[in-house]
């Protein structure tokens, strides 16, 4: 482990009385037990070790300094946050600073919808029955972490047959700041039973130091629910990003994830939907787009429970300068999950000879009766569709352009709230001219 | 118009063409026939800049201009066209975006003003009705899922839209129906002019009974070994290229 040894903060033998302290601070105590179970399970973990197989093709070092502060409230005008938002979304927007609930610019909430602070709704009866139960933190250290010190963040319910016209985004951002800083953003969303929630969640940073987001987010759709998420992430050049995403789906419910990653230096996704009810549906889509040495991760988990579920998976990734990329895609269908149907898909273009990709698919299947098909790709731009295109006079750095959007644009194409997709879409394009033009550089 | 002086080619460590000479000057149709493999597609790419392929000696002079130091979307720009023996598919992006960016690019570089979506629909309505293609095809992306005869249509139907002063239609009629066939060599007549030049490589008479050239050539082994005029590509039909190699032997040694 780096980092000082006169910083005892996070040493194991007083991480119990540091959550104390951490909670005396709140109002309520009612999540002692999680908390204290979460600080039991980060001491046995550990932080990750490139020893641990999740971990083994990456150096968590940066993750793992011992010198993070928890990040101070910061107030943003609604001009600085703009660049984070979608110019033409008409949403129920909720806004944290640094980690902290930023009320004055939560806008009104329509009925049949209850959101609120997760900090501020502890003690009712669905958070104390839900908060904890997906994430869990036996097996990751920093979900563990999250839990332990987990204050502000979401809390979603949509009550039952109710269908909520108006997307909800959360926008979460972290302000610049000399000391390195770590926020632990917490999500909680019950869609109800036939409820219908459009839900897009921003992660994003505004300077070029090191911190640290560390976020996790628990959905549950109900009997027949339907919920579609999408995710950008837009952290800070030497932002570190964590994020687990835990999505269970009632019977025929279905569920659409649709995950951007732009930012960061580093980002660990951590995406799970397990279907638990007959008939339901899982889509996990996923975009990356890196340059430089940025690193990212996509550990994601199709877990079938139940027959009849299909389940629809493609991550696809362009990556320049010497940019790294894992995507780890696991199916695991249960013995008596009959009739699944999965697919799984992973794509790459590597823009340069010093980028890497690794893709790894698992299927663990139980049951007999089930259609699964994956496959992965990693390749450079198609030099003859290349030249095909500037044989009719497109020059090449368009031609590339061309290319690169009409790949990206599979994935930008499923999102189906237009202002959201509309700006990804400025976004990714600016985002590869940038790479590109370094690459060719 | 086109002049190949001495061309050597080839790809990494093997030489494919060695030494073409070819003059084509403004309102000929010239034919290339010859068998599998003697270096046809090669002659053609590398005319229209595949960076797979180098040069190692000779030049090609086009309008005046040294063909080979410019880029493949300059020659474009130039007005050489080469129609692919073998369409590139491009998932994603659609047909007409595809061809209008081709347009404006083309435009542009030439300092002309760019065509908005709604002249370029009335001029490529036109130009589908040459090449017999539903708008259809407009929505689909490039080549994609394409039967062979939709892609040689294809061909020329950016050919009609981007009217090249030198067309290189590389074995287009393969694969044709005969209604494809016929609809291929209407297009490519139809575009012809006074001022322009096509060169048509092929492996079959059928189609220069349409489109009727003032020269054939035959190539073998990456060489141009034999030159004459339409008369030329019967006698091959009826006895093969054999004679041609025996000959050719005969010479060399
Ligand atoms: N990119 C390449 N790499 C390796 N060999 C090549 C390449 N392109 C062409 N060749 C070789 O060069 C020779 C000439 O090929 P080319 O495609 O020019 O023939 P062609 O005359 O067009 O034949 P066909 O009538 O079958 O279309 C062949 O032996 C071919 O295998
Ligand atoms: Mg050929």
């Amino acid at each position: 482990m780096t980092g000082s040894k006169k910083n005892t903060r996070h040493t194991a033998s007083n991480h119990t009385s540091w959550v104390q302290k951490f909670e005396s601070g709140l109002n309520g105590q009612s999540l002692r037990a999680l908390r204290q179970r979460a600080i039991a399970d980060f001491d046995r973990l550990g932080y990750p070790t490139t020893a641990d197989e999740a971990w083994k093709s990456v150096n968590p070092s940066a993750l793992i300094r011992t010198d993070f502060e928890p990040a101070a409230p910061a107030s943003l005008a609604d001009a600085e946050l703009e660049p984070f938002t979608y110019p033409d979304l008409q949403g129920i927007h909720l806004v944290f600073v640094n980690g902290h609930y930023a009320p004055e610019h939560t806008s009104d909430i329509p009925e049949g919808i209850n959101i609120a602070n997760l900090a501020d709704v502890y003690d009712q009866p669905l958070v104390k029955a839900h908060l904890g139960k997906l994430a869990q933190t036996t097996d990751l250290a920093f979900t563990a972490l999250n839990t332990a010190f987990m204050r502000d963040g979401v809390f979603i319910h949509v009550q039952p047959n109710v269908a909520v016209e108006t997307p909800v985004h959360i926008l979460f951002i972290t302000t610049a700041s000399e000391i390195p800083t770590i926020s632990h953003p917490r999500n909680l969303i019950i869609a109800d039973e036939n409820s219908q929630l459009s839900l897009v969640e921003t992660y994003a940073g505004t300077g070029t130091e090191t911190y640290f987001t560390n976020a996790v987010t628990e959905i549950i759709a109900r009997d027949n629910a339907s919920v579609d998420c999408i995710r950008l992430e837009l952290q800070g050049t030497a932002g570190l990003h964590v994020a687990n995403f835990q999505a269970q789906l009632g019977r025929n419910s279905r569920m659409t994830f649709h995950d951007f990653t732009l930012g960061g230096a580093f980002v660990r996704n951590d995406v799970n939907a397990y279907m638990r009810g007959e008939g339901s549906e899982a889509t996990v889509n996923g975009f990356y787009a890196l340059e430089g040495s940025q690193h990212v991760d996509n550990y994601t988990l199709l877990e079938h429970a139940e027959p009849h579920c299909p389940s629809h998976e493609l991550y696809k990734g362009i990556l320049g300068g010497s940019s790294r990329a894992i995507f780890r895609g696991k199916i695991h269908v249960h013995q008596k999950a009959q009739h699944t149907d999965a697919y799984q898909q992973n794509e790459n273009i590597l823009l340069s000879d010093n980028a890497r990709v690794n893709t790894k698919p698992q299927l663990e299947i139980y049951a007999d009766e089930v259609k699964c098909s994956h496959g992965a790709t990693i390749g450079q731009l198609d030099e003859n569709a290349l030249f095909y295109l500037q044989a009719r006079g497109i020059p090449k750095a368009e031609a590339k352009r061309i290319l690169l959007r009409a790949f990206a644009d599979d994935i930008i194409g499923r999102v189906t709230l237009a202002p959201v997709r509309s700006h990804l879409s400025d976004l990714i394009d600016t985002r590869l001219e940038h790479i590109d033009a370094k690459d060719t550089a | 118009m086109l002049e190949i002086r001495n061309l050597h080619a080839g790809v990494e460590g093997a030489e494919i063409l060695h030494g073409i000479d070819l003059a084509v000057n403004a309102g000929e149709i010239h034919a290339i026939m010859g068998p599998n493999g003697s270096g046809k597609s090669t002659l053609a790419q590398v005319l229209a800049g595949h960076e797979a392929y180098s040069v190692t000696e000779g030049e090609v002079i086009y309008e005046g201009q040294d063909l080979l130091d410019m880029d493949p979307d300059e020659r474009a720009v130039h007005g050489v066209f080469l129609a692919f023996q073998y369409p590139v598919e491009i998932p994603g992006v659609n047909s007409a975006y595809f061809l209008r960016t081709a347009l404006n690019a083309l435009r542009t570089a030439r300092d002309e003003e760019e065509v908005d979506a709604i002249d370029f629909l009335t001029l490529i309505r036109d130009k589908l009705k040459l090449v017999e293609m539903d708008e259809k095809f407009l929505k689909r992306s490039v080549n994609e899922g394409f039967s062979g005869g939709e892609k040689k249509r294809h061909e020329i139907l950016q050919m009609a839209v981007l009217e090249p002063r030198l067309a290189i239609l590389d074995e287009t009629d393969s694969g044709l129906d005969i209604d494809a066939l016929r609809i291929v060599a209407n297009g490519v007549n139809t575009l012809y002019s006074a001022d322009k030049a096509t060169i048509v490589v092929t492996h079959y008479q059928r189609l220069l009974n349409n489109i009727v050239p003032d020269f054939v050539h035959v190539m073998l082994d990456g060489r141009i070994v034999q030159s004459g005029d339409k008369t030329l590509a019967l006698e091959l039909e009826e006895k093969g290229y054999d004679w041609i190699k025996e000959e050719h032997a005969t010479h060399s040694v």
